[in-house]
């Protein structure tokens, strides 16, 4: 079939060996670029600006240049490989193995990109005695209101984190037909934290009972910036009550309308388990002499709906169970004397793509090793020709 | 124009065209409602949270409260003596004294108190049946303890025992914190103003005992603390074994009790209107800019930017160069004392091994007239000698 004109130009175009170099090289400036952020803004800031992003606004002094960010440029380059190594390449025996590291390539992309969508990534700290039936996210927040219902559980409405980060001088008006109030949100605050008004200073934001939330910069470990933003909750009749709400905020606010308790809490993001862990015993081995450790682990009992079952997870030995891993990420508190009481971290991750880049390395590896090895085979052919 | 250029000058195109790739990759039109799409009902296993906290209790903070103004009926032949960080108001009479104390939470409740008074005249502490006997009556609209003990009286030093002395004392506990009226003297002297002394109790009016503002932990004063005595002013060593400091103390500062969470604490003199006392906390204490603004928070006066921390002075201290923080206004401190108008000078020096704070705090001329005796002190601090 003979392709319109302009179709045949944007499939020139999407399978040209110069927008691959064009899309790498742009990689390779993102990479660059982002590296040196990364002294400034943290990994975390940085993976969103410069390689989770669609586009984005490189500052060079007084002068902002747009770029094209991580997502455009890696999803062009998935087209590209699809339609210049697949598609449009002529298929032979020859290129058989060129194009089987393309599909590695395809595949190492797809996995990442399945990583971005649809990954958790957090942890679970606590003590020894303690226990966890979900796991917080590092970076992300939530805004839950919750109520404990008859048999003692608790039914919880959620607010993601992209609708909390809108909430500006404008409120966000919060609302679901199983609630019994509105709920307005205002003044978020990426990293904030409470200070006493007082009387030698205005303040820009609501003070709420002598206190208003104090914006701070963003830290450069994004993991330690402490969110906060002002709630204010609408009842049915009208009346308003307003808060302040911090994401370390030791207890709930709480909320009374018709006839029940609410509670309204902002927190890290968490996680369902589908499973219980339950902290046996924490265990570390200092190098000798020093503070650091050589070696540490916990004793874990995991708990489901019929059995449980010990384990241990040490560093490099990970718990996988329920298309979750745990690993055993560190330890605290860092200054803790000898004797005192220490929390252990298990980070987890919930990632349908966990093997893929193995498989892709291994699919990239099988094709290289076919291309070159049949080269060689043609090589040593044609230099036994000529001897 | 040729293939390959061609194809290279489609490329801007290309990235416009892709806009479809936005709605994968996501960034939502912004809007200003939200239906909540997402319900879960759990079952949780860590702690159940607390209901109806308050905001301070919730963010583990103390809020400042307004001051508010006592008022009283100084009795006929009384003198006022001025009031001090732990006394609210003073008072004497020939050789006998009176002073209300408030406090913030319960001051260590009332059998600590009742105990703690019995010990300073060298009587047997009491059980706690023996405690609820004593007599009972209404302080300050509150239900109160009203105490009569004689002994010989010798204050928290502990030196200078005064035989045939009395003491007579209120002692309440309300949600608004601790109260304490407390006379001693001469028995004799103190039978005679017994009458006077249940007059002024009943004179005094509002005066609720503040919640102090401190919104970070790791200063709090342990439990059965009081301020409501003469210091003990003993020798002052110059160093502390614990934590390896040493220091020079200025000349006429005196050193006061031990604290829990202070390596030491000097009142700048003997009416002791400022204190001064060093801290000592792992890492960076909470960070420099955080600590900053807590301490200004407590006077009242505005939070610093990050900007302005560069411009404040500094002090060689402990082989680094120690940032000098200034404030005035009325100080909220953390175990309830209220003062109008209050004086801060603070010096924060950040080492390898922890952070080291040194905090004056009193009333504004006290602090102002300490100064120089403060940046000393600063630079007088160093390892253990």
């Amino acid at each position: 079939m003979k392709l319109a004109p302009i179709g045949a130009r944007l499939l020139g175009l999407f399978s040209s060996l110069g927008l691959s170099c064009v899309l790498l090289c742009t990689l390779g400036l993102l990479t660059w670029l982002g590296t040196l952020a990364q002294v400034e803004h943290g990994l975390y800031e940085v993976q969103k600006k410069y390689f989770e992003s669609l586009f984005l606004l490189q500052e060079v002094g007084p002068v902002s240049i747009p770029l094209p960010g991580g997502g455009v440029v890696m999803g062009l380059l998935f087209l590209n490989l699809i339609i210049g190594g697949l598609i449009r390449m002529r298929r032979s025996r020859a290129v058989a193995g060129v194009m089987l590291t393309h599909v590695g390539i395809a595949l190492l992309l797809v996995a990442g990109f399945v990583k971005l969508r649809y990954s958790q990534d957090g942890h679970v700290t606590f003590y020894e005695g303690e226990s966890a039936n979900h796991f917080e996210s590092y970076f992300r927040w939530e805004l839950v209101v919750w109520r404990e219902t008859d048999d003692g559980s608790y039914q919880e409405f959620l607010v993601p984190d992209e609708v909390l980060r809108r909430a500006g001088d404008e409120p966000v008006r919060i609302t679901s037909a199983e609630l019994p109030f509105e709920l307005e949100l205002s003044h978020w605050m990426g990293n904030c934290a409470p200070m006493p008004k007082g009387p030698m200073f205005e303040v820009d934001v609501p003070v709420v009972e002598g206190v208003f939330l104090d914006e701070k910069p963003r830290a450069a470990k994004a993991e330690q910036n402490l969110a906060g933003t002002y709630a204010r909750v609408v009842h049915a009749d009208g009346r308003r009550e307003e808060t302040a709400l911090w994401g370390v905020q030791a207890q709930p606010w709480t909320v009374s309308a018709a006839g029940e308790r609410w509670a309204v809490d902002l927190r890290k993001e968490r996680y369902p388990m589908p499973f219980t862990v339950r902290l046996e015993d924490f265990m570390k081995e200092d190098h000798p002499g020093t503070n650091m450790p050589s070696w540490f682990s916990s004793d874990v009992t995991v708990s489901g709906d019929e059995s449980s079952r010990p384990v241990r997870i040490s560093m490099n030995q990970p718990l996988r169970d329920g298309g979750l891993v745990l690993y055993q990420a560190s330890w605290g508190p860092s200054n803790a004397r000898p004797g005192e009481r220490l929390f252990s971290t298990l980070a987890v991750v919930r990632n349908p793509a966990d093997q893929w880049p193995l498989y892709a390395c291994i699919v990239i590896a099988l094709g290289l090793v076919a291309h070159f090895a049949k080269r060689l085979v043609r090589y040593v052919r044609v230099e036994v020709g000529r001897a | 124009m040729p293939k390959r250029g061609r194809a290279l000058a489609g490329c801007p195109a290309t990235l416009l065209g892709l806009a479809g790739w936005t709605g994968v990759v996501g960034c939502g039109e912004p809007s200003s409602s939200y239906s909540i799409q997402e319900v879960r009902v759990v079952q949780r296993v860590e702690e159940a949270p607390h209901w109806n906290a308050t905001l301070a209790e919730r963010f583990a903070m103390r809020v400042p409260q307004p001051v508010r103004k006592l008022a009283w009926e100084t009795p006929a032949g009384w003198s006022e003596e001025p009031p001090t960080n732990m006394r609210s108001a003073s008072f004497r009479v020939g050789d006998v004294e009176c002073y209300l104390t408030e406090l913030g939470g319960d001051g260590g409740g009332l059998a600590a108190n009742v105990n703690r008074w019995r010990s300073q005249l060298g009587l047997e502490l009491l059980e706690p049946e023996e405690i609820g006997d004593l007599d009972s009556g209404q302080f300050m609209g509150e239900a109160a303890t009203l105490v009569d003990f004689e002994g010989t009286y010798s204050g928290m030093s502990g030196t200078d025992p005064r035989g045939g002395y009395r003491l007579v004392g209120w002692l309440s506990f309300a949600d608004q914190g601790a109260r304490f009226l407390k006379m001693t003297g001469p028995a004799e002297q103190v039978a005679a103003e017994l009458d006077n002394f249940h007059a002024l109790a009943r004179s005094f009016r509002s005066g609720a005992a503040t919640a102090a503002a401190d919104p970070h932990a790791g200063h709090d004063h342990g439990p059965g603390e009081h301020h409501d005595e003469p210091v003990s002013y003993g020798d002052s060593p110059s160093s502390d074994p614990r934590t390896g400091l040493g220091w020079s103390a200025p000349s006429g500062w005196l050193r006061a009790p031990e604290r829990s969470m202070r390596v030491v604490t000097f009142h700048t003199d003997a009416s002791r209107t400022a204190e001064c006392y060093v801290t000592l906390l792992g890492g960076d204490g909470g960070g420099l800019l955080d600590n900053v603004n807590r301490w200004r928070g407590q006077l009242g006066a505005p939070p610093l930017s990050a900007g302005d921390l560069r411009e404040l002075e500094t002090v060689d201290m402990l082989g680094v160069e120690g940032v000098l923080v200034e404030a005035t206004g009325s100080y909220s401190g953390m175990s309830g004392e209220q003062v109008e108008n209050a004086g801060l000078l603070g010096a924060v020096a950040t080492l390898p091994e922890g952070t080291v704070f040194v905090k004056m705090v009193g009333e504004r001329e006290a602090v102002q007239a300490a100064g120089p005796a403060f940046r000393e002190f600063c630079r007088s601090l160093g390892a253990a000698r």
